[in-house]
């Protein structure tokens, strides 16, 4: 019970205090692949051509992206030359074992924009899969890695990638609470905010515009919604007592977020075309009632509640109504999480005394454990909803994991021991340029704002 | 304790009685007031005020003791007030988190009787699967609906299908021992009716013949007994029993007049005037 609510209430702000770990100001992050899939696509990428004389190595971010997916396994050859021009011998590439082969080109050109070019080829049925080009900034190299690696992903597997999308998450160095968006392998991160004070349960919107968050600058919990490109935000619940967890409905026309103003905690919806409106009330429990989250098709908000004696997950009508248990598997049910294609449900669960991912398949209420770690925290989907990203402790130290919905193949996105926590996978993205893949920080300066 | 306002009144009172005390003793000793206070008087009058003092005093303290007890008494009601109050906290506490595990014990009591109801369902829906597959079943064939076994259903299908396939004589067995192993089945009539056309498919004529009549003793009314009639013509035909056949047909038109099988009848009599055999694409009974 202590836990539940230290963890889920404002006590939150003391949990995160008590971590005085150094992080860098910005982390450096390498994919540690661990654990074999049984049925993963073998694939060779050769160096893009002029790749070494520009500040990104594109052909290296795809190879991580590929693999760190779960569903592709790096078949290396020594190549001298390739690139999308090329047409290599397949015949030799079969023989080595690999089904795929990517080659392509970066080219600086004259305004001091970069070209960068790509060719996939089926090695098996010989045929060529077809490529792109790209013509980006310097500052956009990664994104454009990324962007090959989605079409790879995709032209292979049939479904969209992910690679090209952004997390976020929040670190802690020295007294400094900072709020960061990177790109979706962790790399290239950008501080969207600085405080002094804690910054907790950041979540994208779902145009991926804007992250919602908690900052305590105010000395009490208050949500905020933050536009990342400008910077530019706005103070969205400041009620008497706490103002917490916040969640975007699918449409982005609504916040649920959890209140103390009336007593306990409680959810409520705040309308963010009418915010001088009052908040929806939307549970009456004797317990606490929060974390909520919207399902995809935003029929449904599910939501942990210690109402029936014991924190667990339950659901209700996004528009209020009965609420329904959801988790019966254990005593200690947290922080839930749903997939786009509204097949699962990811939570954290406390069996023996540790904290372990969770993954349910709605339909049939069949529940898988993930995770060989003990301190698994905050799991969101990839928009995807193939792979999950959660916190964790590996080996002592703060990291940010992803993984297989069978739990098969895990990354690591780690800094150089750090405090970081608090992530959250955010939705497909638009085209490459027009400055999307930045953010904008705003500084927090001492303690008390508005 | 602090003073009541009583009590200071009361203690000025002490204080002039003394100062009139006081100035008595003092007025004794001087000759001056001898004559206005007689030695009697003033000791009668200290003695008074003496007495009046004490019964003063008395009251005080008897009040003051009073006052003590009720006290005394308020903040034992006091205290007890306050630990009937922190036991009813507790008790509201305690009340809570047992509604709180009643309510997640109702939670868990419901999905269990959920899961419950479905493994329920699950298994006599796969136990009715099972018993089905024992039980009668009812079929309805030729326009009659009756119950059969499903050994006896399938067994008639099979001879069916044979007969479908063209395969004339393995019908023929599969019929016969179909009639033999279920004398009384709602199929028989069916069975008779087809045993025979596979048996005038072979070419076995008077065999055909035998069972097309066996259908027709059996149950004349039956739906295929008209097409049976023509058959059993047909037959004749093809033993060059011209005149049997004319019968037959004759026979038939008579008995079923609306049957189709009897509008078929009528167009052939009149091709059977001379003995050359009709034509053998007649066969009434292959239309299922």
């Amino acid at each position: 019970m202590h836990g539940f609510r230290r963890l889920i209430e404002v006590g939150l702000s003391i949990w995160l205090l008590g971590f005085a770990l150094l992080a860098p100001a910005q982390a450096q992050f390498r994919v540690e692949v661990a654990g074999v899939g049984l049925t993963q696509v073998p694939f060779s990428i050769a160096p893009f051509r002029g790749e070494t004389g520009v500040p990104q190595k594109i052909s290296a971010i795809v190879l991580a992206d590929l693999e760190r997916s779960g569903q592709f396994r790096n078949v290396a050859l020594k190549v001298d030359a390739l690139d999308e021009s090329a047409r290599p011998d397949l015949g030799a590439w079969r023989q080595a074992g690999s089904d795929a082969l990517i080659a392509g080109s970066v080219t600086r050109i004259a305004d001091g924009r970069y070209d960068v070019r790509f060719r996939l080829w089926d090695v098996v049925a010989g045929k060529d899969l077809g490529g792109q080009s790209f013509l980006v900034t310097a500052a956009d190299l990664r994104l454009s890695a990324h962007r090959v690696a989605d079409y790879v992903y995709e032209q292979l597997t049939g479904e969209k990638g992910v690679f090209s999308t952004r997390i976020a998450y929040v670190t802690k160095t020295d007294q400094r609470h900072s709020l960061w968006v990177a790109d979706a392998d962790g790399e290239a991160a950008q501080p969207a905010l600085s405080s002094p004070e804690p910054i907790i349960s950041p979540t994208w919107s779902p145009d991926g515009r804007q992250l919602a968050y908690v900052s305590f600058e105010s000395r009490r919990p208050v949500v905020y919604i933050h536009e990342v490109s400008t910077g530019r935000r706005r103070l969205v619940a400041s009620f008497r007592g706490s103002n917490s967890a916040p969640a975007w409905s699918p449409d982005g026309r609504f916040l649920a977020v959890t209140l103390s103003r009336d007593g306990g905690s409680q959810l409520y919806t705040l309308d963010l075309n009418n915010l001088a409106a009052e908040p929806v009330r939307l549970t009456r429990s004797n317990g606490i009632d929060t974390e909520p989250t919207y399902s995809a098709d935003g029929r449904f908000i599910y939501f942990v509640s210690d109402r029936g004696g014991s924190p667990q997950i339950y659901r209700l009508p996004a528009k209020g109504g009965n609420p329904e248990r959801v988790t019966f598997t254990g005593t200690y049910n947290i922080s839930p999480a749903l997939s786009a294609d509204g097949r699962w449900l990811a939570y954290i669960s406390r069996i023996n005394g540790e904290f372990k991912l969770q993954v349910m398949e709605l339909a049939s209420g069949a529940v898988t454990s993930l995770t060989s770690t003990v301190s698994d925290e905050n799991p969101s989907f990839a928009p995807n909803s193939r792979l999950l990203l959660y916190a964790t402790k590996q080996n002592d130290r703060e990291a940010l994991m992803t993984t297989t919905l069978d739990g098969a193949i895990k990354a690591r996105l780690s800094g150089q021991g750090g405090d970081i926590r608090e992530p959250d996978w955010g939705p497909f993205v638009g085209g490459i340029g027009g400055g999307a893949a930045s953010a904008s920080s705003a500084e927090v300066q001492g303690s008390v704002q508005r | 304790m602090r003073p009541s306002r009583p009590f200071k009144s009361r203690l000025a009172v002490l204080k002039a009685v003394g100062v009139v005390c006081l100035s008595l003793v003092w007025g004794l000793s001087t000759p001056a007031f001898a004559a206005i206070f007689g030695d009697d008087e003033a000791r009668a009058a200290i003695l008074e005020l003496r007495q009046r003092v004490d019964v003063m005093r008395l009251d005080y303290e008897q009040r003051a003791n009073v006052q003590q007890e009720q006290l005394r008494r308020l903040s034992e009601e006091n205290i007890q007030l306050r630990r009937s109050l922190i036991d009813l906290q507790t008790q509201i506490d305690n009340l809570r988190t047992d509604n709180a595990r009643l309510i997640g014990r109702d939670e868990v009591s419901a999905r269990a009787l959920v899961d419950a109801q479905r493994q329920y369902k699950d298994a006599l829906g796969a136990l009715e699967e099972r018993v089905r597959a024992l039980e009668p079943e009812r079929v309805s064939v030729d326009g009659r609906e009756f119950l059969v076994e499903r050994a006896e259903k399938r067994d008639f299908e099979t001879g069916l299908g044979l007969f479908r396939k063209g395969d004339f004589s393995g019908a023929q067995n599969a019929f016969a021992e179909f009639i033999k192993r279920y004398p009384l089945s709602g199929y028989a009539p069916s069975a008779f009716f087809w045993l025979g056309n596979s048996q005038y498919a072979t070419q076995n004529y008077k065999e055909a013949m035998e069972n097309f009549r066996l259908l027709l003793n059996q149950s004349p009314d039956h739906a295929r007994a008209p097409e049976a009639v023509l058959a059993i013509a047909n037959c004749q035909v093809e033993l060059k029993d011209t005149k049997g056949a004319r019968k037959t047909l004759e026979d038939l038109i008579k008995a079923y007049p609306k049957s189709d099988a009897a509008v078929t009848a009528k167009q052939r009599l009149p091709r059977l005037k001379d003995t050359t055999p009709a034509v053998s694409s007649s066969q009434g009974g292959n239309k299922k």
